[in-house]
């Protein structure tokens, strides 16, 4: 299942190594030595931002061990912020302890549940199994992006007419990933709008109205222009 | 005006918790509930009050809250489902860099695999999680159970001690062998399974806990902030106006967030030892392990109906497990009234964590059996399984919500016999009930204004005395009460430049005598004393004499009508 989930469109960024499967690879190794491995021309890349980490060890097969902090510099909602994070920090984890951006939901913490989704230059990621030293350099967006102050985005006003939550805890991540598909996909048919919303988990059950809630915003925003 | 219709009806009056029949006059008229349309209220979309909080990420649930200089905690878990613990030494994590408290002392015998071991509080979560990775802990590890089947063996490891299974005893109403005996009935036995099933909330089970002085401030993800009050009180030996619980939102319950449970008193005592706030939000492995679950039940069933389907006999042996806590049994026959009852439920302790409470504890085990069974007899007798509980359900409320099921769902498109569709995949219609809790006994419950006028003199109690004329508030009430009845309290609160109000919100408490039990002491006669011991070192006396009469204090009350709550009446 979790194979089948991995090649829905929506949370595949190719592009940054934040595919699961590649950040369970990292991650096992990152358990191993309490700390952060990476390989190939990936590390090169990345040792230039990386100046400022302690360089311990260089281990045979050219992979580099790093310890300490980190500088991590994240664009999170248009704005630069630079912190100082210990590399196996994920992004999830920065947002939240580090930035005070709790909109983002930490739930199960491991790539299943979708309440922590981001949108990473546009791709919805779940930020828990992205690191926040690969999210340098991309453009991050959270929950906290879309309403205008006072104003909601047509999606989250949607949510709340049609009463599209319980506990709420979820409603961020589904509103994440309908905000990628909406944002790609403007006039989307109830079948994207339901796989948009594949990698997304809500234990109170109230997956009809999420499908209806979309759809209602696809209508105000077209109304809207 | 017209002169109004009346009718005398007779209901029931409760006063003082007496209850009595009386006859009253009211106006006789069609109790209605009028037009839908013209409702203000009733069937509108009412927009949920904290939805733009939650859609924004504005709301803050539990998980959400920063304290400056917060630490975050983590418990270290037993990998073993019974060992009794030698020795843990934590000497390593605690001179791990960033580590801030070390709790050791949690249990010496852990008994399910997720109980609680040891705990830290660190600067960070990775920290933290790095510091229980170096607590070692030596465990003796002992026989254990996990399966109901096999902790039901007699020479099956011991839970707790004593004996695994409890409860058996029968539960019986008219004549079950001979109504299973009758030659117009139909019989069918089977055994009924319903698994353990989690709670999962999206948000954890886990608290914040920050110490001011004496006084605790608990963020929880709770359904109950004031159980969790008493609970972190109780545990931590302290009075509850010390412990202020809070839950603004909440990731889901479901019934497993009732108490403080094992990691918020850990949260606390962590918070106190670091000397800082601690956030400790369990992690999903913590949930699935250590946070309960409803309990599975597996139940051998005979039930039996006449030809013509109504129901007649019901006979159930039934066991389930909570693991280490209990709370399996379920409510069996469910829903339809069957005429002759024997039952058996045990509860069966395993090596597993305790179970809780999961939306209508112990129904839909009885509903999955209950209506498995129903269907079942239904393909025996011949009958549609809508129409068997059409006739085996009295409810008036049932009986029409089964019609408008069925025409809303098209339940004449159902197949008449099972698996008659073409292809592998099958797709079927089915009908079950479940029922829960719900408000409202008999009756409607009228409410009477009395002295309107306030020609009895009970306005003068309502009325603000601050404000003539207006209706007190909460707040004027205290306000009130502070002002000219707690001695000494205005005084003292003067004394800091406050109102006794701004005093009492300032401290929450005000002592008016200290030891005032004192008052209440009276010397016991030396009769009572012949014959009696005195420990010399705890000042306790034990008598073998028998206790003296109880005061006489008597209660009289009695009940009005059963209804689905039980009430004081």
């Amino acid at each position: 299942m979790d194979e089948e989930r991995e090649k829905l469109p929506q949370h595949t960024p190719e592009e940054v190594d934040t595919s699961r499967r590649q950040f369970l690879r990292n991650l096992g190794v990152t358990a191993a030595v309490a700390s952060l491995l990476s390989s190939g021309a990936i590390l090169e890349e990345r040792r230039a931002k990386r100046a400022q980490a302690e360089t311990l060890q260089t281990p045979p097969g050219g992979a580099t061990e790093l310890r300490g902090t980190v500088t991590v510099t994240l664009q999170v909602n248009g704005k630069e912020h630079t912190l100082q994070l210990e590399p196996r920090v994920t992004l999830l984890d920065a947002l939240r302890d580090h930035l005070g951006l709790t909109g983002t939901k930490r739930v199960c913490d491991r790539g299943s549940c979708g309440a922590c989704t981001v949108l990473l230059d546009g791709k919805p990621v779940y930020s828990c199994s992205v690191l926040a030293v690969d999210a340098q350099g991309k453009k991050i967006e959270t929950v906290e992006s879309l309403a205008q102050s006072e104003q909601l985005h047509p999606l989250q006003q949607a949510f709340v007419e049609r009463d599209a939550l319980m506990c709420g805890f979820c409603t961020p991540g589904f509103i994440m990933s309908l905000k990628a598909l909406l944002d790609k996909t403007p006039q989307p048919t109830a079948q994207q709008v339901k796989e948009a919303c594949a990698g997304n988990i809500c234990r109170c059950g109230t997956y009809n109205r999420i499908f209806e809630a979309a759809l209602a915003a696809v209508q105000s925003m077209r109304r809207g222009g | 005006m017209p002169q109004q219709k009346t009718k005398r009806i007779k209901t029931t009056v409760t006063v003082n918790g007496e209850t009595r029949e009386v006859e009253i006059e009211v106006p006789d008229i069609e109790a209605a509930w009028g037009d839908p349309q013209n409702m203000r209220w009733l069937g509108k979309r009412i927009p949920r009050v904290e939805g733009a909080d939650k859609v924004t990420g504005r709301a803050k649930y539990t998980y959400d809250i920063q304290l400056p200089g917060m630490l975050y905690g983590k418990i270290l878990r037993s990998p073993y489902p019974h060992a009794r613990i030698r020795s843990i030494d934590a000497s390593q994590a605690e001179k791990l860099p960033g580590v801030k408290a070390v709790i050791t002392d949690l249990t010496r015998e852990v008994k399910y695999v997720g109980e609680e071991v040891a705990a830290v509080a660190a600067v960070s979560e990775q920290v933290a999680r790095d510091a229980l990775k170096l607590i070692k802990v030596e465990y003796e590890p002992l026989p254990f159970v996990v399966t109901p089947e096999t902790a039901r063996e007699p020479s099956a490891p011991r839970v707790h001690g004593g004996q695994n299974v409890s409860g058996g005893n029968p539960r019986e109403r008219g004549d079950v062998d001979s109504a299973f005996r009758r030659s117009d009935v139909v019989v069918h036995e089977a055994t009924y399974s319903v698994p353990a099933r989690s709670h999962c909330c999206l948000e954890p089970h886990g608290l914040v806990c920050q110490w001011q002085g004496d006084k605790l401030i608990a963020w929880a993800s709770t359904q109950g902030i004031f159980s969790v009050r008493d609970e972190l009180a109780g545990a931590l030996g302290i009075p509850a106006s010390n412990v202020r619980v809070i839950c603004e939102h909440m990731g889901g319950g479901f019934g497993s967030k009732f108490g403080a449970r094992a990691e918020g008193v850990i949260c606390a005592r962590l918070a106190k030892v670091a000397g800082a706030p601690v956030k400790l939000m369990l992690e999903r492995e913590e949930e699935q392990l250590a946070t309960g679950y409803g309990p599975g039940v597996t139940a051998k069933v005979k039930i039996a109906a006449t030809r013509d389907g109504q129901l007649i006999a019901w006979e159930s042996e039934s066991y389930g497990s909570g693991g280490v806590g209990g709370g399996s049994g379920i409510p069996l026959p469910y829903i339809y009234p069957v005429p002759n009852v024997r039952t058996r439920h045990y509860d069966v302790a395993t090596n597993i964590g305790a179970s809780a409470a999961l939306r209508a504890p112990g129904h839909p085990q009885a509903s999955f059996i209950m209506e498995s069974a129903m269907d079942d007899l239904a393909h025996k007798l011949g009958m549609d399984p809508l129409e068997f509980r059409l006739k085996n359900d009295p409810n008036p409320v049932r009986q029409a919500e089964y019609r408008l099921g069925a025409e809303r769902i098209g339940w004449h498109r159902r197949n008449r016999v099972a698996g008659q569709a073409p292809g592998v995949v099958k797709r079927g219609l089915g009908v079950a009930s479940a029922v829960w809790g719900g408000g409202g006994g008999a009756g409607s419950r009228p409410t009477v204004r009395i002295d309107p006028d306030g020609s009895l003199g009970i306005r003068q109690y309502f009325e603000s005395p601050y404000r003539p004329g207006e209706k007190m508030t909460l707040t004027e009430y205290y306000q009130w009460m502070f002002e000219h009845s707690v001695p000494g309290l205005p005084e003292a609160a003067a004394a800091e430049g406050l109102t006794p109000l701004e005093y009492m919100r300032k401290y929450t408490a005000f002592e008016v005598k200290r030891e005032a039990y004192g008052d209440h002491w009276t010397e016991l006669p030396a009769s009572e004393l012949e014959g009696a011991r005195i420990d010399p070192v705890t000042g306790l006396i034990t008598t073998d004499r028998p206790a003296p009469p109880p005061c006489e204090i008597r209660v009289r009350c009695r009940r009005a009508n059963r209804s689905t709550h039980s009430r004081p009446l």
